[in-house]
């Protein structure tokens, strides 16, 4: 589904390059929940940036099925990871002065769909993840863990291929945490593929395959 | 005290710190404090500022007021009855506007000056002898008035001239004193210099030459006015004695006038005294003057509202920035008053500061302002300074602004919930205080849209008044003045040269036709007399109906312009004296031969001047026409011969090619026939209504410059509030933009959210001008306080400067990097 083939990604330093990411090549099936490790620095973060077609600024190949992402315009890039990528971020990234059931309906409203199907879909989500009785609160009324609960709703609630997680149980608890790996286990049971960046082997534990990051290199 | 100095060391410090914030909000108050002082200055000129004379307030200006509560001028024996009979005043003085012919200077030093032979039209008073006395001025050189100099007429003849007449045209040479000047080709010896600025009992008249009235003769030679009661050409100003007040005064000088309307009610019936503040002819000009700048005064405050408001923003920003910093000294125990003035004397030092530069500006824009001098040839003086008064005035408004749009921020800002200001996290008065922002942009738009509503109404008014049909055709005629009379000619020698002139004006290629008249409509001038139509009862004195007058040449209606309605034109006949015709205007026929075809109805009728006069024939209705100012009501309107009159010629001509080539041509001919007349004011008519339009020109160019000041500042505004709304999303758009949305969607995000403030703030700002509007009614001259096309196009440039101030945070907004914006984990 996504290969990757020796990307490179450095940082302009003076006159020198300084790299974050060296030949890496990588292939990730349909159905996969694959888990990112490495220490601090390592690259983590940046390489799933890449995956999800935010950073632009790379060399190398990259194929997203058939098609060659490294060859197209920034425009059509934004097309297939609005049709096929999902995210969810360390600090949830809830939108503030907007409701449960609001933040759930941004990524739909970015994809064009019409209202009335958006209640529909919105509602099948609310459901599916227990949290009708919340949609109606603002995120700071939600605790840590609820937070995450809609920030992985608001992730596959515009039906994604895959699943991007920097770090999704970072700032919680280990039992918060577990849920939310349950709930990615039961996604990836679903046929969801997901991608995690993690530092816990407990949360790695729960995928089926681990990609070692260090100083921009893979490891095996 | 010490608390106070370490406060403002903080705040300064602070202020360095961020120069940005610093200079837009300086600049703003600058901006906005520079334009209210530079109008407070023209405010205090009229209302507050004493004329330059030991002690000012002791004197005042005394006004004849009639029925309808006019105030007037007074007759010469009027003036000396009131000046001799009263107990009130310690003097009082007399003068008349004059202008006078200059020539020569026969110095035996020999100095710089110009021998004779170019003479030079010079404006001047002729004063009663007690003038300076009154006014309690010492000449630069030289002396004043002896009491004999005004007693007997035309044996002393003697003057005083201005401090800039004689640096300009003497050099400044002491020598002047006791020599000779020609006026009006006749000798007269300069016996002083008034000091530097002195202007006599006017504000806005700087005189060059003063002469006593005993001299009234020679200085106008065809006119014989000083021993008619019933001529009414003088202003008077009095010197109250000490411990007089001015209701006592008034009381007492209307003893005097009561008894003179018993003496002589022809002239006198219903003869009121008003006194008022001296300084500018009459009270009319004073509060004509005072209600323009009372509008303008309150128009500049809200271009000074507009500029608070974005110090106000600009404070709450910096108090969002700075909450966490202010939560934790709330939490280790500040007090909330304590934290209160620290902020307030950031602001209240901005605002001074502000204040400060404002004043820099004012000296500026008050050189603007004296730039708009209209175009007359009469010498206006705008003396605008940046006196106590008006520094005053500026520091209130400062330290006021500071401590007004600092309190609320300030207040906002020490009343964080402590927890989530801790924590970081949006709280409830974090968006409480984007609120605050938000609604401070929409007053900013709406009251900037008000102020661009009245500048645009002006300038329609401006555009309509262009339009506006003045009565006579402007249109390929030109006008120039001269006055033979001030040049030494007779009545005899003088007509002949008139024709001769006007003969070969006539004949020259180009001119249609060419006449003579002493009244140039819309000039500035005031010609007027009581009318007392035969056979109708008719009240008298004060009280007499009147007309304005002009008397006219042969052929003067076919070269201004003017239509004949009913009847004909002054003949040759007329001008000799021969019959007694006058042509009239439609609204004098209106008035006094009201009903169904007024101007059939008043051909034929007689009418005097006074009460036992000899009467006039109306022998023609010509069209109405603007005589004063190019917005006035219609006025009743006589024509009379002109005849022999020298004085005040002003030469009309009617051109079949474009009027400007041919007006070298009249000029060479005049002079051919009389080298040495002063030809002045050579003008196209077209040109001449520059005068009549220039108040209206002057209002719309004040208002325009108001209004883009306040778009300038509005447009500040909702960029600062834009980019600083769009700094504090920088998260947000990241979260969007990784969730699918596209730089399109995040521009249009920004610019629908600036496009709704300025859309409440738009529909705020029409809905308060339609209302507030008519308070302009009088500076718009037919134009409807609610003009469409001023309303909508105002709104267009409004909104489109919105969008322009939107479109770059916006743009910023759209180029944010998701990745980095989400990197703050
Ligand atoms: N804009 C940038 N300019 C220069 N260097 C950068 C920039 N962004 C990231 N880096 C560097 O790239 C490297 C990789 O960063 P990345 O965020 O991918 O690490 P990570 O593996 O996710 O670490 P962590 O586990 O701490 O999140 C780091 O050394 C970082 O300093
Ligand atoms: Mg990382």
């Amino acid at each position: 589904m996504i290969r990757l083939e020796n990307i490179e990604k450095y940082y302009p330093q003076g006159l020198q390059k300084y790299y974050v990411l060296r030949r890496v090549s990588i292939e990730i099936k349909e159905g996969e929940f694959v888990s990112i490790m490495g220490p601090s620095g390592a690259g983590k973060s940046t390489l799933l940036h890449i995956i999800g077609m935010h950073d632009a600024g790379w060399d190398g190949e990259y194929y997203f099925g058939d098609v060659a992402i490294h060859k197209m315009k920034p425009k059509d890039r934004a097309e297939i990871r609005n049709r096929n990528i999902g995210f969810v971020f360390q600090s949830y990234h809830l939108l503030d002065h907007l409701t449960v059931y609001e933040n759930l309906e941004i990524p739909l409203s970015y994809r064009d769909v019409k209202k009335s199907e958006r209640e529909a879909i919105v509602g099948d989500v609310l459901d599916k993840f227990n949290i009708v009785g919340k949609k109606d609160l603002y995120p700071n009324q939600l605790s840590g863990g609820q937070q995450q609960l809609v920030g992985v709703a608001r992730a596959v609630i515009a039906n994604p291929k895959i699943i991007l997680a920097d770090e999704p149980t970072g700032n919680l608890h280990s039992s918060q945490g577990k849920e939310i790996m349950e709930l990615f286990k039961r996604l990836n049971d679903e046929g969801t593929t997901i991608v995690q960046v993690t530092h816990s082997d407990v949360n790695a534990a729960y995928g089926n395959r681990i990609i070692n990051l260090a100083d921009g290199w893979l490891k095996d | 005290m010490e608390t106070l100095l370490q406060d403002l060391r903080f705040a300064f410090r602070r202020l360095i710190k961020s120069p940005g914030f610093a200079v837009v909000a300086i600049l703003s108050l600058a901006l906005g404090i520079g334009a209210n002082t530079a109008i407070f200055s023209l405010v205090n000129m009229i209302l507050f500022r004493p004329l330059p004379v030991p002690e000012a307030e002791r004197l005042v200006a005394i006004n004849a007021s009639g029925k309808d509560g006019e105030m007037s001028a007074h007759s010469y024996l009027n003036y000396v009855d009131f000046r001799d009979r009263n107990e009130v005043m310690s003097g009082i003085l007399a003068y008349r506007f004059s202008t006078m012919s200059l020539s020569g200077f026969s110095n035996s030093s020999g100095s710089s000056s110009s021998s004779g032979g170019n003479s030079e039209k010079v404006w001047g008073y002729q004063v009663s002898g007690n003038y300076f006395d009154v006014i309690g001025m010492k000449p630069a050189v030289g002396r004043t008035f002896s009491p004999e100099e005004d007693k007997t007429r035309l044996t002393h003849p003697v003057a005083v001239i201005s401090y800039s007449l004689w640096q300009k045209r003497f050099g400044g040479n002491p020598g002047i004193v006791n020599n000779d000047i020609l006026i009006n080709g006749k000798k007269f010896k300069v016996i002083g210099v008034t000091p530097a600025g002195f202007k006599g009992t006017e504000v806005i008249y700087a005189p060059d030459v003063y002469v006593p009235f005993a001299m009234q003769r020679w200085i106008e030679p065809e006119f014989d006015w000083m021993d008619e009661r019933g001529n009414q050409n003088l202003f008077i100003v009095g010197r109250m004695k000490p411990g007089v007040s001015s209701a006592q005064a008034e009381a007492s000088l209307n003893l005097v006038a009561a008894q003179l309307a018993g003496e002589f009610p022809n002239e006198n019936e219903g003869l009121k005294i008003a006194l008022t503040p001296p300084g500018f002819v009459l009270p009319q000009i004073r509060n004509g003057m005072l209600g323009v700048s009372a509008a303008l005064m309150g128009l500049v405050a809200l271009v000074l509202l507009i500029a608070c408001t974005n110090l106000a923003n600009l404070l709450l920003a910096r108090a969002t920035e700075r909450s966490k910093e202010i939560a934790i000294r709330l939490s280790i125990g500040a007090s909330r008053m304590r934290i209160v003035r620290q902020l307030l004397t950031e602001s209240v030092l901005l605002a001074v500061v502000g204040g400060l530069a404002g004043i820099l500006l004012a000296g500026w824009i008050i050189d603007l302002l004296i730039g708009l001098k209209p175009p007359a040839d009469i010498p206006i003086t705008l003396e605008l300074h940046v006196d106590w008064r008006v520094l005053v005035f500026s520091m209130i408004v400062s330290i006021i602004t500071g401590v007004l749009f600092g309190l609320v921020p300030a207040m906002q800002a020490t009343k964080p919930d402590l927890v989530s200001a801790l924590k970081d996290v949006v709280s409830q008065s974090g968006v409480r205080r984007s609120w605050l922002r938000s609604s401070l942009v929409v007053a900013q738009i709406a009251v900037s849209l008000l102020l661009l509503v009245a500048a645009g109404l002006t300038m329609r008014a401006l555009q309509q008044l262009k339009t506006m049909n003045p009565g006579f055709n402007p249109e390929n005629s030109l006008t120039m003045s001269f006055d033979l009379s001030l040049q030494g000619y007779q009545t005899e020698p003088g007509n002949q040269l008139r024709r001769q002139m006007l003969d070969r004006i006539h004949a020259l290629p180009g001119v249609q036709a060419a006449s003579l008249t002493d009244f140039m409509p819309l000039s500035m001038n005031y010609n007027g007399t009581s009318i007392y139509i035969e056979g109708q009862p008719t009240e008298r004195g004060v009280n007499a109906p009147n007309a304005m007058t002009a008397g006219v040449g042969l052929k003067y209606f076919e070269s201004i312009g003017t239509p004949i309605l009913a009847g004909r034109e002054l003949t040759q006949l007329d001008q000799d004296g021969k019959t007694r015709s006058v042509v009239v205007n439609e609204t004098f026929a209106k008035k006094f031969f009201p009903g169904a075809n007024p101007n059939e109805n008043a051909l034929g009728k007689r009418f005097r001047t006074q009460p036992e006069g000899r009467p006039w024939e109306i022998a023609g209705v010509a069209k109405d026409g603007k005589y004063w100012s190019i917005g006035e009501d219609q006025r009743a309107f006589a024509w009379f011969p002109l005849g022999s009159q020298l004085a005040f010629n002003s030469l009309i001509v009617r051109t079949t090619v474009k009027p400007e080539t041919v007006m070298s041509s009249i000029v060479s001919e005049i002079h051919n026939l009389e080298p040495n007349l002063p030809v002045t004011g050579v003008k196209t008519m077209s040109e001449h209504m520059n005068l009549s339009l220039f108040p209206a020109r002057a209002v719309a160019s004040l208002l325009a410059a108001f209004g883009l000041l306040a778009l300038a500042l509005a447009a500040i505004g909702i960029y600062g509030v834009m980019s600083y709304s769009v700094a504090q999303r920088t998260r947000e758009v990241g979260i969007r933009m990784a969730l699918g949305a596209q730089r399109s969607d995040v521009l249009r995000m920004v610019l629908r959210q600036g496009m709704k403030l300025a859309a409440i703030g738009m529909a705020t700002g029409l809905a308060a001008a339609f209302v507030l509007t008519r308070l302009l009614a009088n500076l718009l001259y037919g134009v409807s306080a609610t003009d469409a096309v001023a309303f909508v196009g105002v709104s267009l440039l409004l909104g489109l400067v919105v969008i322009v101030a939107c479109l770059i945070p916006a743009s910023r907004a759209a180029k944010v990097d998701p990745m980095i914006a989400l990197r703050y984990e």
